[in-house]
């Protein structure tokens, strides 16, 4: 062996090296595709199955057919909780996002003592408001305002449940928006309404975008809230629809479940794909510092 | 059109700081006036205030003939230009300029019409449906002046307007300015910590410190006869020297040598009397020899500025910094002599620190300075 060259690896040493770097690889292959399989397999039934005539748990294609939707499209009970989850969450979007900028804002402006910790306790109560444990007062209130199983009660509960977390993020955003832009607006004559509308509005509009998509998705999963505090079976929403799917012996319908529940997961799908496109879920405020 | 009157105003912040003690102030119509002073002494809120942004404790507030004292900002006719611009980023040009007609509810048309004829006066044809962000520092500036222009405002308040910009268009922007008042002749008020600024573009200013104004004047009346200690040391590009001094026998005692009495002090102070001598650099001479009254000194550094040297000195009252023309720069080391001009050299009350003489004894030179 020559001086400064590497002593050469003995050959049996470098091919248990090998191996064993081999049989590293094959583990960590067979372990990501194990858990991609579990992801994807429920995937693959969710868009395979409403397609099959005889679905069953096994996710494939036997006997492709469309008639499937045909059947549930009849199905007067379908298209009326489809409907009303649009109602639901067009509803509660539009409070969400009228009553949180118009929050936010104040909040964001007017200096009010301790206005940050009123925000959090908000934030606090928020995630009880909607949680299955204030159900029974929520109810009761419900009940003595007389807005139980209507679409506006679930909606003005809904939108209780959000309204924090979307004036905690507005507020943000507003924040970052200068002072200067609306006070030389003011100094124009410009009321607090035409700022709101023609400055902070328009430079807050990713911010309102993400709380209106975020609310929409949230209604449209949302079960508990429609399932207590609606009564009648034609203000029922796709999310609790799905319930009913089970023949009187308790056994699943899976040709309506997977046809039904496609259906239900498109508008998530599609409303993701167009924040994405257009706002690119960055969060930014249009501020030039 | 107005001319504005400021009495007794006082601003107090939540937070206890006194921006504003009892400002009194009368800015004539069409004048342009600035407010001049270091950062905290008050200037932006007294401006802030005439805006209607902030609202006075105490005090009155009258532009032209109203009491705006109490009126939001939309009604008092003022139109302001702030420091960042302030455009706005999801506007393109045309809309920007029109947004103040569009809140006075002047109709599409008409107030897009207007909007390209004061853009276009202002140099502006060209880009008047980009965004702020595609146009250069200089070209937001004036799209901004274009805004506060074509609201056809009685005041025009402008908060450091050029600070944003650099060196070389800063000196367009002020000639730029100037230009325009000349044009429009409104009522301007223009806030600056840059004294050049204030010095080359106001009819007259007021140099403002911890809320109170400390002088008013033509820049020429302020230049030449700053009427105390604080205004003598902050105006200047090279800061006036200002040495410990006694009143002894005709003269004014420096250490151990002696300068002559300013002219404007003479009688006007008793023997023994402490006084601060002041005196500009560029107002003292340097001789080799000593001639007349005049205080020894000795070089410690000559610095070029172009036209002419600075040299620092150190004599027995202290530092003193003399300009000298560029011909005859001394040698550091050298021993020197300072003679003061009698005429440009200014005498202050050691106690009070207020000028000894009258304020504006320049008067009929600096009003026609200013014309």
């Amino acid at each position: 062996m020559a001086e400064g060259t590497l002593p050469a690896a003995p050959p049996a040493a470098d091919t248990r090296w090998l191996v064993r770097a081999v049989i590293a690889r094959v583990q960590l292959y067979v372990f990501i595709a194990l858990v991609a399989a579990f992801f994807a397999l429920p995937m693959a039934w969710l868009v395979l199955s409403p397609f099959d005539a005889h679905p069953t748990l096994v996710a494939g294609l036997a006997h492709p057919t469309l008639a499937n939707f045909a059947d549930m499209f009849r199905n007067p009970a379908v298209r009326g909780s489809l409907l009303n989850s649009v109602l639901l969450a067009l509803g509660t979007m539009v409070v969400v996002v009228a009553t949180a900028a118009l929050a936010a804002y104040a909040l964001s402006r007017v200096h009010v003592p301790g206005h940050n910790v009123i925000l959090y306790v908000l934030l606090l109560f928020s995630s009880v408001v909607t949680g299955s444990a204030a159900m029974v007062p929520i109810f009761l209130l419900a009940y003595d305002l007389h807005i139980i199983n209507t679409i506006t009660g679930v909606v003005l509960v809904l939108a209780g449940g959000l309204l924090p977390a979307a004036i905690f993020i507005l507020k943000d955003f507003m924040d970052s928006t200068p002072a200067s832009y609306e006070e030389s607006a003011r100094v124009f004559g410009a009321g607090p309404f035409q700022i709101l509308r023609d400055i902070v509005v328009p430079l807050v509009r990713p911010g309102l975008a993400v709380i209106a998509v975020w609310s929409m998705v949230t209604v449209w999963g949302n079960f508990l809230t429609p399932f207590i505090l609606l009564r009648d079976p034609s203000l029922t929403p796709a999310s609790v629809q799905i319930y009913s799917f089970y023949s009187a012996g308790g056994t699943a319908n899976l040709r309506l479940i997977s046809t039904f529940g496609l259906l239900y997961t498109l508008p998530v799908v599609v409303m993701y794909l167009v924040v994405q496109n257009r706002y690119g879920f960055r969060f930014y405020g249009g501020i030039k510092h | 059109m107005a001319a504005i009157t400021i009495s007794q105003l006082t601003k107090v912040f939540a937070n206890g700081v006194r921006a504003l003690r009892d400002v009194d102030l009368t800015i004539a119509d069409g004048e342009f006036f600035a407010l001049l002073g270091p950062s905290g002494c008050g200037k932006t809120t007294l401006l802030r205030t005439i805006a209607g942004l902030e609202a006075p404790n105490a005090g009155r507030i009258v532009i032209g003939e109203r009491d705006v004292t109490r009126m939001p900002p939309g009604p008092r006719k003022v139109a302001m230009v702030f420091q960042d611009y302030a455009l706005y980023p999801h506007m393109d040009v045309t809309d920007n300029i029109a947004y103040p007609l569009k809140i006075q509810r002047v109709g599409r048309a008409a107030r897009r019409q207007r909007a390209l004829e004061t853009g276009s006066h202002l140099g502006l044809a060209g880009m008047m449906d980009r965004r702020p962000a595609q146009l250069s520092g200089g070209q937001q500036q004036r799209v901004a002046l274009a805004r506060a222009v074509a609201s056809h405002p009685q005041v025009f308040l402008f908060d450091e307007p050029l600070s944003n910009l650099d060196a070389r268009l800063r000196m367009e922007a002020r000639t730029f300015l100037k230009r325009l008042h000349a044009d429009l002749r409104i009522t301007t008020v223009y806030v600056t910590h840059d004294q050049s600024e204030a010095l080359a573009l106001a009819d007259r200013m007021a140099v403002m410190d911890g809320g109170v104004i400390r002088q008013v004047g033509s820049p020429v009346e302020v230049f030449q006869r700053p009427a105390n200690l604080f205004v003598a040391s902050f105006i200047g590009s090279t800061p006036m020297n200002l040495l410990d001094a006694r009143v002894d026998g005709g003269l004014v005692r420096v250490g151990p040598d002696a300068a002559s009495i300013p002219e404007s002090a003479r009688g006007l102070v008793q023997e023994g009397e402490p006084v601060v001598l002041g005196v500009r650099p560029e107002y003292a001479e340097l001789h080799p020899q000593r001639v007349a009254e005049s205080i020894a000194a000795r070089v410690v550094i000559t610095e070029h500025l172009g036209t002419a040297f600075l040299v620092d000195l150190e004599t027995a009252a202290g530092p003193v910094q003399v300009v000298v023309s560029e011909e005859s720069p001394p040698d550091t080391g050298d021993d020197v002599f300072v003679l003061t001009n009698p005429q440009r050299s200014l005498l202050y009350r050691r106690d009070t620190g207020e000028l000894i003489g009258p304020a504006s004894s320049l008067a009929g030179l600096a009003t026609a300075a200013a014309r």
